[in-house]
């Protein structure tokens, strides 16, 4: 019974008044679903007071012969699902004029599913929450109106569905070993751990799997796009923190990441994907945290994350707002833009300078956190190196968008618009609330943490964290000129299978003249090869015959067998 | 911010003129509250501790990334951008 009352159901079934009632009373039923969610959430016990320790009350209920957990509300779930739900209200309200109802339904359930992943007590909930996250995370992006939504959403969801078979695998796997669904279970001293690390792995974006986030965010409609960018990474951090705390070979990874980001921020022109490779780079930097495994990283990963949430969700409504009145999303073509939006420019400003850790924001405290949880959890590598990365990461949002997006050169010319009320309403809740959790004390209340933890707001960090801004700042300007938003777009390692697809696909119509191809770049042995593959005879076209992605699924599960029947 | 391109090059050394403002006031902070570290049992410890702060690493430190990472992105910039967007 407790299920059916839980605060993810609520949600869900509370967004079904969305489509029901008339679009007049519509507003107030995008207001009380998320904000019953929250009370709800608030209003279930949690056994223990420390932040650490996740013995917690849960809602069981029993399942394939297991003890499923559907609710586990500790301390860090709870406080990912209170600023789901936030996040939710937020996007919700804003998405009141510029979105179909049927949108902000899925984008609901969306929602819903965020927080019922971080609340999943074992393997087996986190598994169908997950499933059902990329579900409703393609639902959301298949809805969306705006040109490529639909192929983006295809790349989106196959992405999504092998990390979840990924996942699946590895959970199978270890239910089969260890006849455990505890998340305590789970390591990577075997097989199965590796694989539900690379099913979660691929949800965070992280390197090599940064493809699919640039790709599909930016195509979204202005409204889905501030749901997609708040929950899907922000639910893989929370669980990877859970499940893999400490393990150091995440760092190497993410470093990278932060690094291709980095680069790519400089030359993108697409101001919303600008901000996707600003989530690239955020996330990195909480998987640094995680990797570090120190007890404080327990409260300073979901921080920033919740940080990030507040601040990016702001930065999309901004660029979702812009997009639906100038139809134009390439800051080579916008620019300008504060004589026209002085409010969304303000509200965009104070969530540019929250990304930068500025102090008196809730950046500063939860970055001050998560670099001095790398340092007490000795990966000194990890800390000079987000130290050196530190500069460039705070650049896309902190002066990119707000630059280009906003300020005016002489010889560009825009017609003056009028945004809606709404919209830029909905931008005040996450805007007040980086504002509200510079207060230490509210942490305290929320995540439960020690109060030594409030003493990083001391003369020291302030001045550590306006020498970074300043001097980033500086160089940002200084090197401005030589890379000023071209309209061209970026290239990222998705154009390796994309550009294999292409060339297969036209020599797949065409083989005689791939062999002629064949022939002139390796030479008439390989050709050889190539008719004993190509020929009506060969196994391979036959199996294509009979239905190509069958072949391919047949290939998948095989491997899935034998990888069982080795490691089991 | 009308015309912004012109005081690119004002806004980068009025920045870069606070930054070092800053760090000369954490030099200054730090020499003050000298005693601030008297756990340190020998004098090339507070030494260090000193110099660590001199460097002014909070400012070497990003500066490199950040050259680092626009050179590359200028010096990679035709190779990773395309003029049409992919299939």
């Amino acid at each position: 019974m407790l299920f059916l009352i839980s605060p993810y159901m609520l949600m869900a079934f509370l967004a079904l008044a969305i489509l029901a009632l008339p679009k007049y009373l519509r507003l107030s039923a995008i207001i009380f679903a998320p904000l019953t969610a929250l009370a709800t959430l608030w209003l279930y016990p949690i056994a223990t007071e420390n932040p650490f320790d996740f013995i917690s009350y849960t809602v069981k209920s029993f399942w394939f012969g297991y003890d499923v957990t559907w609710i586990k509300m500790d301390i860090i779930g709870r406080f990912m699902a209170s600023i789901f739900a936030l996040t939710a209200l937020a996007g919700g309200i804003f998405a009141f004029k510029l979105a179909r109802k049927k949108e902000i339904f899925v984008a609901y359930l969306y929602a819903a599913c965020a927080m019922a992943t971080v609340l999943a007590g074992d393997l087996i909930s986190l598994m169908i929450t997950w499933e059902l996250l990329a579900i409703t995370s393609l639902a959301l992006l298949w809805f969306s109106r705006e040109s490529g939504a639909q192929n983006a959403a295809m790349r989106y969801g196959l992405w999504h569905f092998l990390g979840g078979a990924l996942l699946l695998s590895g959970i199978a796997m270890q239910m089969a070993t260890s006849h455990s669904i505890a998340f305590a279970s789970v390591n990577l001293n075997s097989f199965s751990g590796y694989f539900i690390l690379i099913g979660i792995w691929l949800n965070t974006g992280m390197f090599p799997f940064t493809s699919w986030l640039t790709d599909a965010y930016p195509k979204a409609s202005p409204s889905a796009a501030v749901f997609l960018s708040s929950f899907t990474t922000k639910t893989a951090i929370i669980i990877m923190l859970r499940l893999f705390g400490g393990e150091e070979i995440l760092m190497y990874p993410a470093l990278i990441t932060i690094i291709i980001a980095g680069i790519y921020s400089f030359l993108e022109d697409d101001m919303r994907k600008l901000l996707c490779w600003s989530i690239l780079i955020q996330v990195s930097f909480m998987i640094v945290g995680i990797a570090a495994g120190h007890e404080l990283a327990y409260i300073a990963v979901p921080a920033m994350a919740a940080v990030h949430i507040l601040y990016k969700s702001t930065l999309f409504m901004a660029s979702g707002i812009i997009l639906h009145y100038t139809g134009e999303s390439r800051m080579s073509k916008i620019s300008g833009l504060l004589d026209d939006m002085p409010v969304i420019f303000g509200l965009s400003l104070i969530a540019a300078v929250t990304s930068m850790a500025m102090p008196l924001t809730a950046g500063f405290l939860a970055k001050t956190w998560l670099l001095e949880s790398i340092d007490k959890g000795h990966l000194y590598l990890g800390w000079v190196a987000l130290t050196i990365m530190s500069g460039f990461a705070i650049l896309p949002t902190g002066l990119w968008f707000i630059r280009f997006v906003f300020g005016s050169d002489e010889s560009r010319q825009q017609k003056p618009m009028i945004p809606y009320i709404i919209p830029q309403l909905a931008m005040i809740i996450p805007v007040s609330l980086c504002l509200l959790f510079a207060v230490p004390s509210l942490w305290n209340l929320l995540l439960h943490t020690p109060t030594s933890m409030g003493s990083v707001f001391n003369i020291k960090e302030i001045l550590h964290a306006l020498q970074l801004i300043f001097i980033s700042l500086a160089l940002g300007f200084f090197i401005m000129k030589w890379l000023y938003p071209r309209p061209t777009y970026t290239v990222g390692i998705d154009w390796l299978w994309r550009e294999a697809n292409l060339i297969y696909k036209q020599n797949a119509i065409q083989p005689a003249k791939f062999r002629i191809r064949i022939t002139h770049i390796f030479g008439e042995h390989f050709s050889a090869l190539f008719d004993l593959i190509s020929s009506p005879r060969s196994p391979f076209l036959r199996a294509k015959a009979v239905s190509k992605q069958s072949f391919e699924v047949f290939v998948f599960l095989a491997f899935f067998i034998i990888s069982w029947v080795l490691f089991s | 911010m009308k015309s912004f391109q012109k005081y690119q090059f004002h806004a980068a050394f009025f920045c870069l003129a606070i930054a070092l403002i800053l760090w000369l006031m954490e030099v200054l902070f730090i020499a003050s509250s000298k005693s601030s570290h008297k756990e340190s049992q020998y004098a090339f410890e507070e030494l260090a501790y000193f110099i660590h702060y001199l460097t002014g690493y909070k400012i070497i430190f990003p500066a490199i990334g950040l050259i680092t990472a626009a050179g590359l992105a200028y010096i990679l910039r035709n190779l990773l951008t395309k003029k049409e967007e992919r299939p």
